[in-house]
């Protein structure tokens, strides 16, 4: 028998807590499990709240797609009170899910997934990163590190669209059941 | 630089941009003679949401890359670090001994008790499972400053939202020592910046009687409103939306002590109440429970009733 455990932990880069477990036998893969270990139980947070509380405590599950809850949150509440909302407000509520989807693409290619594949500056936190396949000539290597510092900079501005009609990311506050807000 | 010479580099550059580039470089050179260390930073996730980190990264003037390459050294971070699995529990172990006693620990997220801090495991070793509880306990006692980033460290906040069933707590709470709490839902990137950038340079700020740094957290949000003059008078508005005082449509802002109002957010474009929204309190110690029923005017809001909120249709008044 030559099982091997493999563990993979912490996995690096990204919202949350997550651990990979390998078991290998004879070079086959046999089992994999991935462990998101963090638990905080909204589902029993939500009980006996008010509905329209929904709105804002959904955001709190994740940072990163924080407006997707609060957006779920709107429209199921929006049926619970058999509200048809205005068409500007649907125009704002998908100006501010686009921005926030903006924003969580750039962060999740740019900041979490690019130190996969360039090889990053000698300074924390970039230090001890895997050097083992690094396929990008020089030239390129340079223009992702480049890009990486300007697409933190990009995410800021697409939250920045987000904070002009939510008041402020990540969780913004004016995407409401039956319409949203914005100041006059 | 002498001053003479400073005054020379004035006289002499007529480009505009030449002028700028030198100066930025003399004072870069005087910071870095007079801090020559940037500060080192253990940051633990917990059981939290990842928004702080998020809104740090939303941090402008310094942006992000400036607070790496001249303010902070990272040294472990699982939402920014390049090295993953073994290599990053080796670097944690090597940065927690090689800067012992000199390191500042940034904790985003509660810390679960409930089942021995099961429910937050913040690494898998072949042996072991580290628990948030472990790590806490452990990085703080060596660490010269606590920082607790966010409403969930600093107070418990959503994580530990009625019914708890985590048993999630504060970072304070579990620690024996001072912590700083920079609280928010998420935290301003000012705020944490601004008290990161402080303990660089002078060390332990001003702290209120919840471990706030007073700098940010001294005066309520009610106290520079914009709309106080609407209170003020009683003009109070009818609906969400009213661009009149939102005390009656949920606004705590009397009780919620931060600077919303003239530091705003995501580069200071707009806060909630300018957005014609509520203030909900998230930088408060009893945040959410004590802020909800959000739209529920702040004497009559209480945790679990529906007491002044709209019906919806076909609620026969049973929950």
């Amino acid at each position: 028998m030559n099982k091997k455990r493999v563990v993979f932990s912490p996995v690096t880069r990204l919202s949350g807590l997550l651990s990979v477990e390998a078991i290998i036998d004879k070079g086959v893969v046999k089992e994999a499990n991935t462990s998101a270990t963090l638990f905080r139980g909204f589902e029993w947070i939500m009980r006996g709240r008010h509905v329209t509380d929904a709105v804002y405590l959904t955001q709190r599950v994740c940072g990163i797609c924080s407006l997707a809850h609060g957006a779920a949150s709107s429209y199921l509440v929006d049926q619970v009170y058999d509200n048809d909302i205005p068409e500007n407000a649907q125009y704002l509520r998908n100006i501010m899910f686009g921005a926030d989807f903006l924003q969580n693409h750039i962060r999740h290619f740019y900041l979490f997934s690019i130190p996969d594949y360039a090889k990053m500056p000698d300074y924390p936190p970039f230090r001890g990163q895997n050097h083992a396949d690094l396929r990008l000539d020089p030239k390129e290597n340079q223009q992702m590190v480049e890009h990486y510092f300007e697409a933190a900079k990009a995410a800021q501005r697409s939250h920045e669209i987000l904070a002009l009609f939510g008041g402020k990311a990540p969780p913004q506050l004016s995407i409401w059941w039956c319409h949203c807000s914005t100041h006059s | 630089m002498s001053r003479e010479e400073f005054n020379r580099l004035f006289r002499e550059s007529t480009k505009e941009n030449k002028l700028i580039e030198k100066i930025l470089n003399v004072v870069r050179k005087q910071r870095r003679d007079l801090c020559k260390k940037k500060l080192p930073v253990i940051w633990l996730e917990t059981n939290d949401s990842g928004d702080n980190n998020i809104s740090f990264m939303n941090s402008t003037f310094p942006y992000l890359e400036d607070i790496f390459q001249e303010m902070i050294d990272l040294l472990y971070s699982n939402t920014f670090m390049a090295a993953q699995g073994k290599d990053a529990v080796k670097i944690l172990e090597q940065a927690a001994k090689m800067y012992s006693g000199e390191y500042t620990l940034v904790v985003e997220g509660a810390v679960p008790v409930r089942d021995n801090g099961l429910y937050t495991i913040i690494f898998t070793t072949q042996k072991q499972k580290i628990t948030a509880l472990e790590a806490v306990t452990d990085l703080g006692k060596r660490a010269k400053y606590v920082v607790a980033a966010g409403t969930c460290a600093s107070f418990g906040g959503p994580s530990a939202a009625r019914p708890n069933i985590t048993g999630s707590i504060s970072v304070q709470e579990v620690l024996q020592r001072e912590v700083i709490n920079v609280s928010g839902c998420p935290v301003n990137p000012d705020w944490l910046v601004g008290t990161l950038a402080h303990l660089l340079l002078y060390g332990r700020p001003e702290l209120d009687e919840r471990g706030r740094p007073t700098l940010f957290y001294g005066f309520t949000i009610h106290r520079h409103c914009q709309r106080r003059s609407y209170f003020d008078r009683g003009d109070l508005a009818d609906s969400l939306g009213d661009i009149r005082c939102m005390f009656s449509q949920g606004c705590v802002g009397p009780k919620t002590g931060a600077d919303c109002p003239y530091r705003q957010w995501d580069n200071y474009v707009s806060w909630p109440v300018k957005a014609n929204t509520p203030c909900i309190g998230c930088t408060n110690p009893d945040f959410p429970d004590g802020s909800t029923p959000f739209f529920t005017p702040m004497p009559q809001k209480s945790p679990g009733e529906t007491r002044n909120c709209p019906r919806a249709k076909g609620d026969d008044g049973d929950e």
